[in-house]
């Protein structure tokens, strides 16, 4: 039940982002912004009603789609592109010469459909070009505590799911959630790449802490605790926001999500046995 | 008004004790002490307030002892009044949401002059900001300055039952307390990778 009802939103934000920015943006969908799409449909009370139609990849098969609140799946379509866009140009600048050249190939497909998405959504553009260059203006620095080391893309987030809530209160709320979404979602990618920044010297906010000799290695176990812990508090806060918010649809999904997958991500990433390998 | 029995998530012909149960579990979750010294706890007590009268009304209604507060003491520490503060302003400054000006005026006061209280509301002021690593930090400073202060005491314990994932996230000794199925935790993985990827990462390199 839970899954029918992320497919129909994944779907419908396919057919959206078709629609407006072309059929690029449709491969750049996995299950992307998904979640934000739920979030915002369930917290904004838009009526959702679910029709079935036929699939733009397949039109043997037939799925189901949101028929409602069509500017909120632009907006979702939009903020898609223009994020996967500048992790293209990300990917290229940090990545190794193969990378490089994927990179300048992907940028090259998804460059009129992100030219079309910051026209239409200036504001998600001026966020997000900000962010990720402040953000990468901060991974140069030395000694940079954890907590601004993902300050941007807690901002970045912050400012996407409340852009498009009118009333204050909840604008507050979804900003709260928003930057600490932000905050785990840059910690726990880190925690994932902590042997590889550690060998290949890039930057990466638990590295100090082994650096300073507070931990003997990264595979250490203290460390893995002291990593949950710290990804544990950022849970805590998006917990204290989602409990805030009145959620009318889709709440048994966001329940499982919140409850169980990032705790699940979190048992796998920081404890999983496929970190037990030799620095 | 918005309906009590709406509020408390009973029906009408609920006993008392259920009554109780539901307004336990939703006081539980929107506790002041979980809020303190959030942004959101304005917020917080604002919903507190809303399930108090609705409980209130309720039991009323049912001619049961009137609880008022619920039982429940608030012992969150929010930087509030403290009547031996050494920086009345600065904690004024907190109340009134002034964190920006809070914090110029603790940065301006000299390293060897930090005492306790300093590193409480350096504390405080990062927690509303979001800093929650660097707040937990400021108040076990506090605490090892002044192992005695309550306040900085409970400021200290809720950071680290946030940590220890009592409000959520991976508690390594814990079993899950409802039983997923496979689906479940399948369709949670999948989801929460896919925040991930959405923003940059890649938690589940095979999805």
């Amino acid at each position: 039940m839970d899954w029918d009802i992320y497919k129909s939103v994944y779907c419908s934000v396919c057919r959206v982002a078709g629609n407006r920015f072309g059929w690029i943006s449709r491969f750049i969908l996995s299950y992307d912004c998904t979640f934000l799409a739920i979030m915002l449909l369930s917290v904004k009370k838009s009526c959702i009603n679910f029709e079935n139609k036929r699939c733009v990849f397949n039109p043997f098969k037939k799925c189901k789609f949101c028929v409602s609140d069509k500017d909120l799946f632009d907006f979702i379509s939009g903020v898609m592109v223009i994020l996967m866009y500048y992790k293209i140009c990300d990917d290229f600048i940090d990545g190794s010469f193969l990378r490089k050249i994927t990179s300048t190939f992907l940028k090259y497909i998804i460059y009129f459909p992100y030219k079309k998405a910051a026209k239409a959504f200036a504001d998600v553009n001026l966020v997000v070009s900000r962010c990720m260059r402040e953000q990468r203006s901060v991974e140069k620095k030395e000694n940079v505590s954890v907590d601004k080391s993902c300050e941007q893309t807690a901002v970045m987030l912050s400012e996407i799911f409340s852009m498009r809530i009118s009333d204050a209160s909840t604008a507050l709320v979804m900003k709260n959630m928003g930057y600490f979404m932000g905050r785990w979602v840059y910690l726990i990618d880190a925690a994932d790449d902590i042997l590889d920044d550690l060998a290949k010297g890039n930057f990466n906010p638990f590295s100090d802490k082994i650096n300073n000799g507070n931990y003997s290695n990264a595979n250490s176990n203290d460390l893995r605790l002291y990593i949950n812990e710290v990804l544990n508090h950022s849970v805590s806060q998006i917990y204290n926001s989602y409990n805030l918010l009145e959620c009318s649809s889709f709440k048994e999904i966001l329940d499982n999500i919140l409850k169980f997958g990032l705790s699940n991500v979190q048992k796998q990433v920081v404890f999983g046995k496929h970190k037990e390998m030799k620095a | 008004m918005k309906d009590p029995y709406q509020v408390l998530g009973v029906s009408r012909d609920s006993t008392e004790d259920q009554v109780k149960a539901a307004y336990r579990k939703l006081a539980k979750k929107y506790h002041p002490d979980s809020y303190s010294g959030s942004p959101l706890a304005d917020l917080a007590e604002e919903k507190m307030k809303e399930i108090n009268e609705a409980y209130d009304s309720i039991i009323n209604e049912k001619k049961a002892k009137d609880l008022k507060n619920g039982g429940y003491n608030n012992n969150g520490w929010g930087a509030g009044y403290s009547k031996d503060s050494k920086y009345p302003d600065i904690r004024k400054m907190v109340l009134e949401g002034r964190i920006d000006d809070a914090q110029q005026i603790l940065e301006g006061i000299p390293y060897n002059s930090r005492d306790a209280e300093w590193y409480f509301l350096k504390g405080s002021v990062l927690y509303k900001r979001g800093w929650v690593e660097e707040a937990y930090n400021n108040f076990s400073r506090a605490c090892s300055m002044d192992s005695s202060n309550q306040e900085y005491k409970a400021a200290l314990l809720q950071m680290q039952r946030q940590r220890q994932g009592y409000y959520g996230g991976y508690q390594r000794d814990v079993v899950m307390q409802r039983p997923c199925s496979c689906c479940d935790i399948c369709t949670s993985l999948m989801c929460a990778d896919c925040c991930c990827e959405c923003m940059g990462g890649d938690c589940i390199r095979c999805c």
